[in-house]
């Protein structure tokens, strides 16, 4: 007679067994491991997430091959879609050859492997994608739809910067108006760490649109197999002009492929044959092509195919080789974490600055005079509204020979703009400042200085622009970072005519909400 | 089994939508809220911020429980739903007749009378295709749309001038692929029970200059790196990513 085991126990080893093989279903595979890899490789920057502030090294020089705004706060590369953006916005001063030169190189190499390797945003829609709703298929609808990628990256990337190239007027249009990594990583980043929380004053009909846009993306995504990759973005229909040349990708081999279709069956993208331009080279079609004649290669070596599968000593020296490859980039994780992440050198405390000047220019810090102030002593020196305004000087444009001193123009309104030819609100918002300026000569002082940081347009750029109100240089970025401004433009500060300050905020101004502030500044 | 896993993934599909259109309305909401005219000035600003932290906060705690039933609808579905491949669709039409032909010497004149009708087709389509696209290229490539700085304008200018253009494009597209579609389908129908008299060619390796070409796209790339570099191409990317560009993420 036997026992039979008691019913409680036969079902605690059912779920048991159904767990375990979720577990085993849903280990990562490789190339979800170099994504994830990818992914905390473009993102380093961690303590971007605690201090809220994005990277700032020279690294920036470089663009990462996949999909990442460089304003979120763990960013450690440059976008390339941003990057050319404002290289075709610039071109009519400086060619593009340095990004263009970028994409040609990645694109040769990798192609559309990046899309299925190491785009960040690739690994976010294949996870959103798993969510388990109703699905829709691929169709002959949805591989014409594919097309529309290259429609937005000639209109958004290409013909509308390179319109505004020649009024040296910076528009990256798809940054601006569609890209959902921008809001997600950029503006969520940012914004969710309670040190930017003043920035939500910036929000507005831009914002609204733009994280709506975002939504229906994420929707997209979860319906439809990466529906951001193969409809709309731009970097994707790059790479994807170099599907015949890229050096590693999914290759099949003409003489042993009989037109089957089975690839094009499996495969979730719109592709007419593996290894076209819709092909993200993922390597599912690998294992169902029934004559074995698809493989993963680079150049003429195979580094997943049938070949290498059926053959076990092969098969060893590739999983060496992986081995090693992945302790290398292991190696180079741990370094890029640790180099990213380590704590800034403690600045030198500054000598306690006179009570008249604080940040001097550095072309004028020889020959300009110390002055007096004439202010209450009792109310101290910062940058907050309220506090007296530190006192600078800048040289100012087109000869940088005279200079504007803050404390010349006590008794006056000042008006202060921070901002720089690159940046494309500050540009927007300079004929506010001009326009206010004209109708109030003798009752505000104005002045406009430009960020440190590539300087030699602006002679030219201002002269094609017929602006009256004084510009100045701020040569070491110290006048800047005494207003506490840093790495966001436009900033404007306006200091009423006793020296305090009574607004200073980044973030684009109206002609309406100058001559408010100013008003309001004359009023105290 | 099946049916309850098919009802809980409509379940899932239909509040996935409902959370996202919740999220749409909370940010559209605000932004309506924030401009409403008792929130503005004599000089049309803003009183208060339209986006405050503490707001968004507060909306995004109220909609709090429906993430979590969602979050609880996704773990069932996770544990519930296996991980089923999906059928694959059947052969695509244009692969099935490309086999059938293959081991045909020759077509008998009905189908070649599809085919025909096909190249037809395409033709008018790559014709209509065109004129839309010279229709959106007169308007984009015209620099007196583009002098304005009111960007908002111009955008909305634009995409009113062109989508038109566009979404005919893609209607035509779809259009001629679905025709061409019943054509080939037809044409199967057809070749259906014809007895194969040629065996299927297979193509020959032949010598290519990709390796000439890469070395070429190479060498290309290269230069224009090294050029950038020294025309300050490189600088400029540097200087645009160190800054955050407040528009392009949504701020400003």
């Amino acid at each position: 007679m036997c026992l039979s085991k008691p019913l409680i126990f036969v079902r605690s080893v059912s779920a048991l067994d159904k767990i375990k093989n979720w577990i085993k279903s849903h280990i990562p595979t490789q190339r979800r491991l170099v994504q994830l890899y990818a992914a905390l490789l473009y993102n380093a920057h961690l303590k971007g997430y605690i201090t809220g502030n994005i990277y700032t090294g020279a690294v920036k020089n470089l663009c990462v091959p996949g999909f990442n705004c460089y304003s979120c706060p763990g960013a450690v590369g440059a976008c390339p879609l941003g990057a050319l953006q404002n290289a075709v916005a610039a071109s009519g001063s400086r060619a593009p050859t340095y990004v263009l030169g970028v994409l040609l190189l990645y694109g040769l190499i990798f192609g559309r492997t990046v899309c299925g390797w190491l785009c960040p945003v690739g690994l976010m829609q294949e996870l959103l994608h798993k969510i388990p709703t109703v699905k829709i298929r691929k169709n002959f609808v949805t591989r014409i739809l594919s097309w529309l990628k290259y429609v937005i990256l000639a209109v958004f990337v290409i013909i509308i910067p390179f319109l505004y190239s020649p009024q040296s007027y910076p528009v990256p249009a798809f940054c601006k108006y569609i890209c959902p990594e921008g809001t997600f990583g950029g503006a969520i980043g940012l914004l969710a760490n309670p040190v930017n929380f003043d920035k939500f004053s910036m929000l507005g009909i831009l914002f609204t649109r733009k994280f709506v846009i975002m939504l229906i993306i994420i929707g997209l995504c979860i319906f439809i197999y990466r529906a951001f990759c193969r409809f709309i973005c731009p970097l994707g229909a790059i790479y994807g002009l170099f599907a015949k040349v890229c050096v590693l990708g999914v290759k099949v081999e003409a003489p042993k492929c009989t037109d089957c279709g089975r690839c094009v069956r499996e495969c979730p993208m719109d592709i007419r044959r593996a290894g076209d331009h819709e092909c993200i080279h993922c390597g599912k079609c690998i294992d169902v092509c029934p004559t074995k004649a698809i493989s993963f290669k680079a150049g003429r070596i195979i580094l997943r195919g049938p070949q290498i599968d059926a053959v076990p000593e092969k098969k060893r020296r590739v999983r060496k080789l992986r081995l090693g490859a992945w302790a290398a980039a292991l190696v180079l994780l741990v370094f890029a974490l640790w180099f990213f992440n380590k704590p800034a050198a403690a600045p030198e405390k500054p000598e306690p600055a006179p009570a008249e000047t604080v940040a001097v220019s550095e072309t004028q810090a020889e020959t300009t005079p110390e002055t007096e102030a004439a202010v209450e002593p009792a109310v101290p020196v910062g940058f907050e509204a309220g506090m007296r305004a530190p006192d600078f000087a800048v040289p100012l444009y087109p000869e940088l020979q005279e200079t504007f001193r803050l404390s010349d123009h006590r008794g006056k309104t000042v008006v202060i703009n921070f901002w720089a030819t690159w940046c494309t609100p500050c540009c927007n918002e300079l004929p506010h400042f001009d326009e206010l300026y004209r109708k109030y000569p003798e009752d505000i002082a104005m002045i406009a200085i430009h960020s440190s940081l590539v300087t030699e347009d602006v002679p030219g750029y201002l002269g094609k622009l017929d602006y009256r109100m004084p510009f100045g240089l701020d040569e070491s970025g110290d006048v800047i970072a005494a207003f506490n401004g840093s790495t966001m433009l436009p900033q404007t500060v306006v200091v009423d005519a006793n020296g305090i300050i009574t607004y200073n905020a980044v973030g684009s101004v109206t002609y309406e909400k100058l001559e408010k502030l100013a008003a309001e500044a004359a009023v105290d | 089994m099946a049916k309850k896993g098919s009802v809980l993934r409509y379940l899932i599909s239909a509040a996935t939508v409902l959370l996202l259109l919740l999220l749409a309305w909370q940010c559209l909401d605000v932004y309506i809220t924030g401009n409403r005219p008792a929130n503005l000035d004599g000089y049309g600003l803003h009183i208060e911020n339209v986006y405050r932290a503490e707001d968004v906060g507060l909306r995004l705690r109220s909609i709090g429980i429906w993430a979590i039933v969602y979050v609880l609808l996704l773990a069932a579905g996770a544990l519930w739903l296996s991980d089923r491949k999906p059928d694959l669709p059947g052969m695509e039409p244009d692969n099935r007749l490309r086999l059938m032909k293959k081991r045909l010497r020759a077509l008998p004149k009905e189908a070649q009378s599809q085919e025909n009708c096909r190249k037809r087709v395409r033709l008018c389509a790559l014709a209509a295709v065109l004129l839309c696209a010279a229709m959106g290229l007169s308007y984009l490539l015209n620099r007196e749309h583009f002098m304005s700085w009111d960007l908002e304008t111009v955008m909305g200018d634009m995409l009113m001038h062109t989508v038109p253009w566009v979404a005919a494009a893609f209607a035509v597209l779809v259009g001629a692929a679905f025709l061409c579609r019943r054509s080939m389908e037809k044409e199967i129908a057809l070749l259906k029970g014809l007895a194969a008299d040629a065996a299927p060619e297979v193509p020959k390796e032949t010598e290519s200059l990709l390796p000439i070409i890469r070395v070429c796209l190479f060498a290309g790339a290269v230069v224009l790196v090294v050029l950038g570099i020294r025309n300050g191409g490189m600088r400029d990317v540097l200087v645009k990513a160190i800054n955050i560009c407040t528009e392009c993420i949504g701020l400003g």
